[in-house]
């Protein structure tokens, strides 16, 4: 089975770092990876990714805005809004879903937890 | 060579047409998992708990996702999340709420409640569903299932 091509937009390295190697870890193919909203415009249009994973903060076009530019063009773009696990103003995923996002995600916090469910995804795999 | 155990989602959807999908969806993934469907709240709830029609454990093990409607007869979706967030046997269970409205109310809640992922059904009916696939691929990576 092909792989499934991902874009990644997050405004940190970090972030960026973690979830793309988990990612690729898992068997996905992240094709790019994006540190701001026009970036992730620009790279969207250049790779043609399955699906796109953007952050809510994101500087310059932010997460909503870019959402909402993929989606006005391709209306069944396959978009998913990376959320914090804790957020004070979760009328934003409202605007988000509104804006063309067809899931939200709540991204792990930390390199721990990112840790935590691959080895619980691989620890699986593995048993019989 | 490792074998992989099988996958165990529980799908909790009253709408057989949005059952098909989703299971069609699923199915066409990286992850051929195992699916119990079930069409109301109650019997989800006692799927959960090993009650009723459902107290052998190993035919009706814990779930390693749950996709959750949030329209259910008897017990609607929010108390289901509600009460799996609240159990500590439960709690570890992502929850991938699913919902034909885009109802600000009921988004909200369902994160506030602990939803891991919050999925639109309407991209069920889009490209054959092969970007409900992606999309569910994706979300069960990204939630550790």
């Amino acid at each position: 089975m092909e792989k499934i091509k991902i874009l990644l937009a997050d405004s940190s390295t970090f972030t960026r770092i973690l979830l793309a190697n988990a990612l690729e870890t898992l068997g996905f193919e992240v094709v790019a990876v994006a540190k701001d909203g026009r970036e992730a415009l620009d790279k969207y249009a250049q790779h043609s990714p399955d699906i796109a994973l953007i952050d809510l903060k994101l500087e310059g076009i932010d997460g909503i805005d870019v959402i909402r530019a993929l989606t006005t063009d391709n209306p069944s773009a396959a978009v998913a809004l990376l959320m914090p696990e804790n957020m004070d103003d979760p009328d934003v995923i409202v605007e988000a879903v509104r804006a063309g996002a067809k899931a939200y995600i709540k991204k792990p916090t930390s390199g721990e937890e990112i840790k935590e469910r691959l080895t619980k995804l691989l620890r699986r795999r593995e048993e019989k | 060579m490792t074998i992989q155990r099988e996958t165990n989602i529980l799908l909790v959807e009253d709408t057989e047409e949005h059952a098909v999908l989703m299971r069609r969806a699923l199915e066409n993934g990286k992850l051929k998992p195992r699916i119990f469907w079930i069409t109301d709240g109650k019997a989800a709830l006692d799927f959960l708990y090993n009650l009723g029609d459902y107290v052998d454990r190993e035919a009706n093990p814990k779930p390693d996702l749950i996709l959750l409607d949030l329209k259910l007869p008897k017990v609607n979706g929010l108390e289901i999340l509600e009460q799996v967030k609240g159990e500590e046997r439960l709690r570890d269970i992502p929850v991938v709420v699913l919902t034909a409205s885009d109802e600000g109310k009921d988004i909200i809640r369902s994160y506030q409640g602990g939803a891991e992922s919050y999925f639109t059904k309407s991209v069920l009916f889009l490209n054959k569903g092969a970007d409900a696939t992606v999309i569910l691929d994706t979300v069960m990576a990204m939630a550790g299932v």
